[in-house]
């Protein structure tokens, strides 16, 4: 990675605070808080190393006007591997984004993704660009939301890692609404591909199952109406 | 300068000589028959009626030297009548009469004025008034009127006693009647620029349409008409909104297949990243994530699915979409409003039109 990913979020965040009116009474959003088990899969000389665990997060999800979203989260947990005998590992996350909506149904998003994993014995952090879409598709009868999002990382740097090949991102999940309160399953998986070590293509992975209860604020629909 | 060059500048400016004189000759023609007829009018009031009906006559003789406008043709016809009514005799009673309707049918407008003519020479002319009936009126100038500001003023004439009718016409709809009843003469009528419902005449063309019945003459009828356009002078408007369309309303009905699914998708999209996306070299890992979502997506596809055929209809969300028709319905009407109340301080301005009709 050349430049770095900042330019790219400032981009993004620009254009969404560019685009989005001035008017505070508009601005309306979403408190969260989540639970998510995380699956970190990676190749190694030995062949495939995994870690699972929880997480806990939080996040705050602002429409800053019928059309431009931003949102920050940030979790943390432990990962466990399977095996007996080896070292658990620390997880962190934080994601930053904003997001254009040219209908109510897309948002077409940009961002950045931090992750930090620490074990024993390395301390590794990851910082990814992300560009992305979603679709927000909601039920006519239940106050259900179901949601399809892809993501593409043109860059990601790592620790310790060249520079990656190729990464990207896709998931799906549900919303539930109830009033203010909004209850979200989703699954999502990112994969990373590295160039090639001496000891073979070096390939990452992270499956995530995310559980998010929201308290929703301001006016109804924008940033409330987003997908878990 | 040699002779040769000299010769061509001469040529050239004999020629342009010579196409001002052309241009000038009608303009000329017209202000002869102008001096002509002021030399008549000036020996009449000198009492010298011979000589000022030698000149009359040449002046409306068909084969009159000059060009002789309808206006001139009309004063010499009125003089002509006034003249031969200070004679005596029938016969020039007649003449004068016959002399004074050539000249209302030129100029409906044509009167005596008392302080100069005699009531004789008056008394013919209300003769030819009564036997001929001619509606006119006399063509808009360029004004501008609406609240504060001075109404429009229209001449209107009727010869003799008559009904009259002066409306307002558009895209051939009467939009306002600015007089109806009994009418001898000449009509001053005006006009605060404002429809029958009181609001500033819309801009376009209109038509002012004069239309007369004799009360003397059973049967007889006349015509008048004017055009001209109105444009409106006022603060800018406000656009109202669009009707709501379907991106802008919640589905009244349930969609019970749709739902299923978009439920069955999401379960669908949630195993299939977990197969087709990881890594072959990392396996899909634990399939129970991305099967957690697939159930949830299966059950709520389901559950939407049998909750949508039981309930055909989203009361709710008939009620929201009345709700967003009314707010919006309510919205344009203050628009509406506010506008109407910058309309009813806009000026209007009204252009005549020349050689065209509504």
């Amino acid at each position: 990675m050349s430049r770095g990913p900042w330019p790219l979020a400032a981009l993004a965040l620009g254009c969404g605070l560019a685009f989005a009116r001035p008017a505070s009474a508009q601005i309306s959003g979403t408190v969260s808080g989540t639970i998510a088990v995380v699956e970190h899969r990676v190749t190694t000389a030995a062949g495939v190393a995994s870690a699972a665990g929880p997480t806990t997060g939080a996040g705050i999800a602002l429409a800053l006007s019928h059309r431009v979203e931003v949102d920050l989260s940030a979790a943390g947990g432990t990962l466990t591997p399977p095996g007996p005998g080896t070292g658990q590992q620390t997880f962190a996350r934080a994601d930053l984004g904003a997001a254009l909506l040219p209908a109510p149904w897309l948002a077409l998003g940009a961002g950045v993704t931090l992750l930090g994993f620490d074990d024993p014995v390395a301390r590794q952090h990851w910082t990814a660009t992300r560009l992305g879409a979603e679709v927000r598709l909601p039920f006519s009868v239940v106050p259900l939301t179901a949601v399809f999002r892809v993501a593409l990382y043109p860059t990601v740097s790592a620790t310790g890692l060249p520079a990656a090949q190729s990464a990207f991102g896709a998931g799906s999940g549900l919303a539930w609404d109830a009033g203010r309160l909004r209850v979200a399953l989703s699954y999502s998986l990112e994969r990373y591909n590295f160039a090639a070590a001496a000891a073979g293509p070096h390939r990452e992975q992270l499956s995530t199952l995310t559980a998010t209860v929201g308290l929703r604020f301001g006016r109804p629909g924008g940033a409330g109406d987003r997908g878990p | 300068m040699s002779g040769g060059a000299g010769g061509r500048v001469r040529g050239a400016a004999l020629l342009l000589c010579a196409l001002a004189l052309g241009a000038a000759a009608p303009l000329r023609a017209q202000a002869n028959t102008e001096e002509m007829l002021q030399r008549a009018i000036h020996l009449y009031e000198q009492l010298d009626i011979e000589r000022a009906l030698t000149i009359l006559d040449q002046v409306v003789s068909p084969s009159a030297t000059f060009e002789v406008t309808d206006a001139q043709r009309a004063r010499a016809y009125k003089y002509l009548g006034a003249i031969l009514a200070l004679k005596p005799g029938a016969a020039a009673r007649d003449s004068a009469v016959r002399y004074f309707r050539a000249a209302i049918e030129r100029d409906p407008f044509v009167d005596l004025d008392p302080r100069s003519f005699s009531p004789a020479q008056i008394a013919a002319l209300a003769e030819a008034r009564d036997e001929i009936f001619v509606v006119a009126v006399q063509p808009l100038t360029p004004d501008t009127t609406g609240p504060g500001l001075a109404l429009l003023a229209v001449r209107g004439v009727t010869t003799h006693a008559a009904t009259l009718r002066v409306e307002l016409r558009s895209g051939g709809v009467t939009r306002r009647v600015l007089y109806a009843g009994p009418n001898a003469g000449v009509r001053d009528i005006t006009w605060d620029g404002t429809l029958a419902d009181g609001t500033p005449a819309p801009p376009g063309r209109y038509e002012l349409v004069l239309v007369g019945r004799s009360t003397l003459h059973q049967g007889l009828a006349d015509s008048a008409a004017d055009v001209f356009d109105v444009s409106l002078s006022h603060a800018p408007l406000e656009d109202t909104l669009p009707s709501l369309g379907h991106r802008d309303l919640l589905p009244e009905a349930s969609e019970p297949r749709l739902d299923l699914l978009k439920g069955l998708g999401v379960a669908a999209a949630a195993l299939l990243v977990q197969r087709a996306l990881s890594a072959s070299a990392l396996g899909p890992g634990r399939t129970a994530l991305s099967g957690v979502v697939g159930g949830a997506g299966v059950a709520a596809g389901l559950v939407a699915y049998f909750a949508g055929r039981a309930r055909p209809a989203i009361p709710a969300n008939v009620a929201e979409n009345a709700r967003r028709r009314e707010a919006r319905a309510a919205a344009n009407a203050a628009i509406e409003r506010r506008n109407a109340a910058v309309l009813s301080h806009a000026k209007v301005i009204v252009t005549p039109v020349t050689g065209g009709g509504p």
